[in-house]
């Protein structure tokens, strides 16, 4: 039985007196001390520090790629593109303007794939809240890709490339559907 | 023994199921992520990452309803005079299940809640999810009778059941001040959550009710294998199903079809393995990883061990890539199901009394 002797006594004290010691340090560091709040805003920081090089680093190698499929010259942006892919390999972006490109150029299945691609190594692109957010093109990628996708499957069940391309689109969609993953 | 509409624990039974079922659902239009109102395997992982276990930007949460879920438990369990400090029986064992339990979820994308939310909303996907958690729970109850059993907790001295509560305690001091060494995702499916009093407050009174009732959807499962309509589980599962149903259909969230569907991807077999690798487990350790989290509340030792590890397994599956995406389930994620499938085997093998 607790309090039975003086040591359980003392123990109880001493447990009560470290409990109080605690309340006492954390009413008086407030909702948070300095360091706690520096410590924070640091991570903050370096996040947003990340987003912005990150943006910037898009901008520098990718601004004549945007300026070209802005005034329309969609092949010249695509050759442009694949000059980058051999300085840059593996970078999402590529694949993510890829899309873009071949979507405004109607070949949808290239396309899904190309953009699905680019979701799978950066899942910022369809995320509303990220700075990085593609989440309208994907869409429109989807809702108009998809459809078609499936119906030339239809018509070529035995095309494995294409099935492979439907998979791609499923892919994105359940992306935008949202979940938890 | 047949059922009886007198009998108040199935009333309770009831409440629990539909409770889960409509405020499972609520919860994502609440502003959790699609069709994981509740998932409590998700959950654990986004609470591992906001305690600092993994490095995705994206899971990391302390999810409160995990908090409410125990809390509730032991709030009830207290009043009920049910509160019982016991454990000691094949810790290890039950530490290592908790992670598996993860390690299964994660490769199917979702608890057996979430399961069973997903199909309530329309995504066919997850039957395959469903026909192995029904396998790995008939597989775990052939072991019970041929006398796997990890044995059975003991009361123990020195009140060991509160620890786990008490660190949930320190978890929602946690959430409450928001010191700066746990983290938040600003985007993903982890920035993705209902107002945190909301989310408390239904994980709270979740706690409850499933403390009252034992309600477990493994258990339910398990229940109707054995005893068909004549269990009361059985029908509060039912209540579960239509809850979320109803509720989904009226908020617009049903949408039914395989493909395109939320936090899903079509790997069947590795679907059906990873649920079957969870429901097994939840046979042996008596409860699915919602039911660990109640039976921790109620001062289980041997159950509060199984959420440490499916806490460390949150970690785990996030830091080594185990948890599948809608793009399918990596190698390390069909790796470490087998993996865990060996080790439910061998627990098979070395905790079985060949006397029975």
């Amino acid at each position: 039985m607790m309090l039975r002797d003086r040591f359980d006594q003392l123990l109880i004290v001493a447990l009560v007196g470290v409990l109080i010691f605690t309340a006492v340090l954390m009413a008086g560091a407030g909702p948070r001390d300095d360091n706690q709040d520096a410590q924070a805003a640091n991570r903050r920081f370096e996040r947003e520090m990340l987003h912005q090089a990150r943006v910037a680093f898009i901008e520098r190698h990718y601004s004549p790629v945007i300026t070209l499929r802005d005034n329309g010259s969609l092949p010249d942006a695509l050759l442009k593109l694949e000059e980058l892919s051999r300085t840059l390999p593996g970078e999402a972006h590529n694949d993510l303007l890829s899309g873009d490109i071949l979507l405004r150029m109607g070949q949808f299945d290239r396309a899904v794939s190309k953009l699905a691609k680019a979701v799978r190594s950066k899942a910022d692109y369809v995320d509303s809240a990220s700075p990085l957010s593609e989440r309208p093109l994907i869409e429109s990628a989807v809702s108009e890709g998809l459809p078609l996708i499936r119906d030339r499957l239809r018509v070529q069940p035995d095309n494995l490339t294409l099935a492979k391309v439907l998979k791609d689109g499923y892919y994105l969609q359940s992306r935008l559907a949202g979940g938890c993953e | 023994m047949s059922l009886s509409l007198r009998d108040r624990h199935l009333w309770v039974v009831l409440a629990a199921g539909a409770g889960l079922g409509v405020l499972g659902a609520l919860l994502s239009v609440w502003g959790n992520p699609q069709n994981s109102g509740i998932c409590v395997s998700c959950f654990i992982e986004n609470t591992s990452g906001a305690l600092g276990l993994h490095d995705n930007e994206r899971m990391q949460y302390l999810r409160p309803e995990l908090i409410g879920f125990v809390l509730g438990s032991i709030l009830c369990a207290s009043l009920f005079r049910e509160f019982r400090s016991r454990g000691g029986s094949a810790p290890l064992a039950r530490l290592v299940s908790g992670v598996f339990l993860i390690v299964g979820s994660a490769v199917f994308i979702g608890c057996p809640i979430k399961l069973f939310l997903r199909l309530m909303a329309g995504d066919i996907s997850s039957l395959a999810g469903l026909f192995g958690l029904i396998a790995g729970v008939w597989i775990g109850l052939q072991g019970l009778a041929r006398g796997v059993d990890l044995g059975r907790a003991e009361d123990e001295r020195g009140a060991t059941g509160l620890l786990v509560p008490a660190g949930f305690i320190l978890l929602l001091v946690f959430l409450l001040a928001r010191p700066s060494f746990l983290l938040f995702s600003d985007r993903g499916s982890a920035a993705q959550h209902a107002p945190l009093f909301i989310s408390l407050a239904v994980g709270l009174l979740l706690g409850v009710l499933a403390q009252r009732s034992r309600f477990c959807v493994t258990g339910s499962v398990r229940d109707g294998l054995l005893m068909g309509t004549r269990s009361p589980l059985l029908w509060g599962f039912f209540a579960f199903l239509i809850g979320a149903f109803v509720t989904n259909i009226f908020m617009g969230r049903f949408t039914f079809g395989l493909y395109g569907q939320p936090g899903a991807h079509l790997e069947y077999l590795w679907s059906f393995l990873g649920m079957l690798l969870v429901g097994w487990l939840s046979v042996l350790i008596g409860g699915c990883p919602f039911r660990q989290l109640i039976k921790a509340g109620e001062g289980d030792a041997d159950a509060g061990l199984a959420v440490v590890g499916m806490l460390l397994g949150g970690g785990l599956v996030q830091s080594w890539g185990v948890a599948a995406t809608a793009a399918g389930v990596a190698t390390s994620g069909k790796i470490s199901v087998l993996v865990g499938l060996a080790f439910v085997l061998l627990i098979s093998l070395l905790f079985r009394d060949r006397t029975v």
